[in-house]
């Protein structure tokens, strides 16, 4: 399970989303719209549990 | 020159942000749209034609860029036509590991689909431009004349009379066997007559305010980093080799050889590398390593030129930042190279984030304001489907720099991060998102890199007196004069830019005016000296990142923006030509052993010739040619030290496994010769004693180049 859980089949999708949430998030800092809390939370919880992945592959496999 | 009047038609407080329908523009949209029909055309038949390398070429470095942008409304600006290149290469760059990681290396229908796609797209656009213009393309104004002055004729003729004598100086310079100078010692007296004369025509347009100025610019970087390109029988440096090998090597095989080197886990350059050399139907992209200086430091010197004017500098300002850059970077990683690819690339970001999206005044820290006393930014930026459209670029030339090089994302991060923290930009989290791309791609894409020994990429954090000695210290250990001197050039040379650089940011404190962006670019790179040696060069490329900020504050601190008097410009004209020798000491000074003679390159296809697949070949020093060919099937190792016996018994274990063979070339002899002061026959000795032990027999001899085989007993 655990080398599922950190194999790159899920990490990858896991940091495209992240990606995708920091660009939505930047683009909405630069526009006139207020910024959307939801999409910056979302784009925080992301990435905590990508970094959660990325220390564990760090830790396992080092 | 055309480029060049729109470079200085940029004007830093006017961002176009929609493409206003422009005559250049259209005849580049034509051009573009022209270059992928041709393209297409000679890869779909795969033509053999003589104008298949230059065009496709062309439409790898520009067109898939300039057809994306000009698709969205880009403007044909300076900021345009380099942004364009930039975002072909990240193009090139993401197209080219994709294709090797997931699309089963189909290199031939990419290839075709990109160029049908710009061509449609191309034409498109310049149907829609040309309506948008409702003028005859008879009409159309190509250059256009504004002062009458006699800037353009000198110009011109100093530029042409310069290049003749430095074309006449390469000729009757020596061109093999380089001296402990390298190249200082060997050249003619017309090559510095050459330079001189392009220099007095460069303090002739600049007095003028002529922007005819560029062409001297443009002529001055041609001769200083063109130049071992015009003078050297082959292309130089070994590790340029090695990248035209692995590019070749993905190019024949589609596949990655992470367990052979670390740099195919950062794979994008040479993937890309390898799609270009099947488009232009090549064997290898040596071709290609010859000219590649000019490539970077020209795209290099724009950069820098638009960047000093969006720091509210004057056109001649930018002139003589673009000329310092020119004659300050001796750091010599402008080679076929991922590092100058990421370069050329982290400068583009930068310019295009301090464009784009200047600071928010609302935002402004009041304790930052106090303490860096920064000038006043009245530059608008852009908003709107255009900014989205802008950092939807950015980010993905930061995944295209993340996957082709280790060490630019750190620069790119520490930069960004600056600039956000002092609210120089008002981005917010760009940084965040270099961060994870870089950490994803490290973890997931490189892990053949770090599994097993991570210790080794974080074992050297912190340790300021080994990373200090494995970057200045091993450098400067040398007892050859010669090579101090080189060496003490390249400090000379960082230490002025850096402590002229202070000065100047020092200056504009206590007028406070801080520019306080350029101060952010140029401090960024130096805690990446903190984190790892890289090998002793994380030293060089911190000088290689600090350089452009570093030029346009010195031309701040000397060149003022109001009108110089002859004198003033005369003075600044020595001082350039002044620094030209030590630029060339310090920038051309491993040449001896950095440069390859026809024997080098003889015995290289020796090599390849004789050795069969699964052999290892033993170098008495990496400076030779190597992995140029067959990259998995021939490995290099270095000769062990020791005694003849020693060495014999170190080889035969090796030899139970793989060929073993040894190869003793110019180019070694040399470095052992004026980089380790060994006797100037040392390897002539070295070779009769391991004659003497009879376990090995000559396989090839050209010159005093010989390739040995390990006889087994």
């Amino acid at each position: 399970v655990t080398r599922t859980l950190l194999s790159a089949a899920v990490g990858v999708p896991i940091a495209l989303l992240a990606m995708a949430l920091w660009f939505l998030v930047e683009r909405s800092n630069v526009g006139v719209r207020p910024r959307p809390g939801v999409t910056r939370l979302s784009a925080v919880s992301v990435t905590v549990v990508l970094l959660g992945l990325v220390v564990a592959r760090f830790v396992r496999y080092s | 020159v055309n480029t060049a009047e729109l470079l200085v038609d940029d004007q830093p407080d006017e961002v176009e942000t929609r493409a206003t329908p422009s005559a250049a523009g259209i005849v580049v949209d034509l051009l573009c749209a022209l270059l992928a029909l041709v393209s297409f055309a000679v890869i779909a038949a795969d033509a053999g034609t003589w104008f298949r390398v230059p065009v496709v070429l062309a439409f790898s470095l520009f067109v898939p860029g300039w057809t994306i942008l000009r698709a969205f409304g880009g403007p044909a600006s300076a900021l345009g036509f380099i942004g364009a290149i930039g975002l072909s290469i990240g193009l090139t760059l993401l197209l080219g590991e994709s294709l090797v990681l997931f699309g089963d290396w189909k290199w031939f229908p990419a290839g075709l689909a990109l160029t049908a796609g710009c061509c449609a797209i191309g034409a498109a656009t310049t149907r829609r431009g040309y309506l948008g213009l409702g003028v005859s393309i008879h009409e159309l104004p190509i250059a256009r004349e504004r002062t009458q002055s006699v800037a353009p004729v000198v110009s011109a003729c100093t530029v042409l009379f310069g290049n003749v004598l430095v074309a006449v100086g390469i000729r009757y310079s020596q061109r093999e066997h380089f001296g402990q100078l390298g190249l200082v010692d060997v050249l003619s007296p017309l090559f510095w007559a050459g330079l001189a004369v392009i220099v007095a025509g460069l303090v002739a347009a600049c007095y003028h305010g002529s922007r005819w100025a560029w062409l001297n610019v443009a002529a001055l970087m041609a001769a200083l980093h063109g130049l071992p390109g015009f003078l050297e029988p082959n292309p130089r440096f070994s590790v340029a080799w090695i990248h035209t090998g692995f590019a070749s090597h993905i190019a024949a095989d589609g596949t990655l050889l992470r367990s052979l080197d670390a740099r195919f886990s950062w794979a994008g350059f040479f993937a890309a590398g390898g799609f270009v050399q099947r488009l232009t139907g090549t064997e290898s992209l040596l071709w290609i390593v010859r000219y590649a200086p000019l490539f970077y430091n020209g795209c290099a010197i724009i950069l820098v030129a638009l960047l000093a004017r969006r720091m509210r500098a004057t056109e001649m300002q930018s002139v003589v930042a673009a000329t310092l850059f020119c004659c300050l970077n001796w750091i010599g990683q402008d080679y076929f190279a991922p590092q100058a690819t990421g370069f050329v690339l982290y400068l583009l970001i930068v310019t295009v984030v301090l464009y784009a999206f200047p600071s928010d005044p609302s935002r402004a820290s009041r304790w930052i304001v106090r303490l860096a006393r920064p000038a006043e930014d009245h530059h608008q930026g852009v908003g709107g489907r255009d900014a989205t459209l802008l950092i939807f670029g950015c980010y993905a030339l930061v995944v295209a720099v993340v996957i082709s090089h280790q060490l630019t994302p750190g620069f790119l991060l520490s930069a960004t991060l600056l600039l956000v923290v002092v609210n120089a930009t008002r981005l917010r989290v760009f940084p965040v998102f270099i961060a994870i791309v870089f950490l994803a791609w490290l973890s997931f894409g490189a892990s053949s890199y770090w599994f097993g020994h991570f210790d080794n990429l974080t074992g050297s954090v912190g340790k300021v007196g080994s990373l200090v000695n494995q970057n200045v210290g091993n450098r400067t250990e040398s007892n050859v004069v010669g090579r101090q001197v080189v060496v003490a050039s390249r400090i000379g040379l960082a230490l002025l830019a850096w402590g002229l650089a202070s000065i100047s940011l020092v200056v504009q404190w206590r007028r406070r005016s801080t520019p306080i962006a350029l101060g952010c670019l140029l401090v960024a790179p130096f805690p990446l000296l903190l984190l790892q040696p890289y090998g002793g060069e994380m030293a060089l490329r911190v000088c290689y990142f600090s350089l452009p900020p570093a030029c346009i504050l010195i031309v701040q601190l000397f060149v003022p923006a109001t009108r110089l008097t002859l004198r003033r410009w005369i003075t600044l004209g020595v001082a350039v030509l002044a620094l030209t020798p030590v630029f060339v000491t310090a920038r051309f000074g491993n040449e001896s052993f950095e440069a390859f003679s026809n024997d080098d390159v003889a015995l290289t296809r020796a090599i390849y010739d004789a050795v069969p697949d699964r052999s290892t070949v033993f170098l008495a020093s990496q400076q030779s040619i190597k992995y140029g060919q067959r990259v998995a099937e021939v490995s290099f190792r270095t000769l062990p030290i020791g005694t003849p016996t020693e060495v014999t018994d170190a080889l035969t274990k090796a030899s139970r496994k793989t060929h073993v063979y040894i190869a003793l070339t110019e180019s070694q002899q040399s470095y052992g010769r004026f980089s380790l002061g060994r006797p100037p026959d040392w390897m002539q000795v070295l070779l009769a004693d391991l004659l003497a032990t009879q376990q090995y027999r000559v396989v090839a001899q050209v010159g005093v180049n010989v390739l040995l085989e390990m006889v087994p007993q």
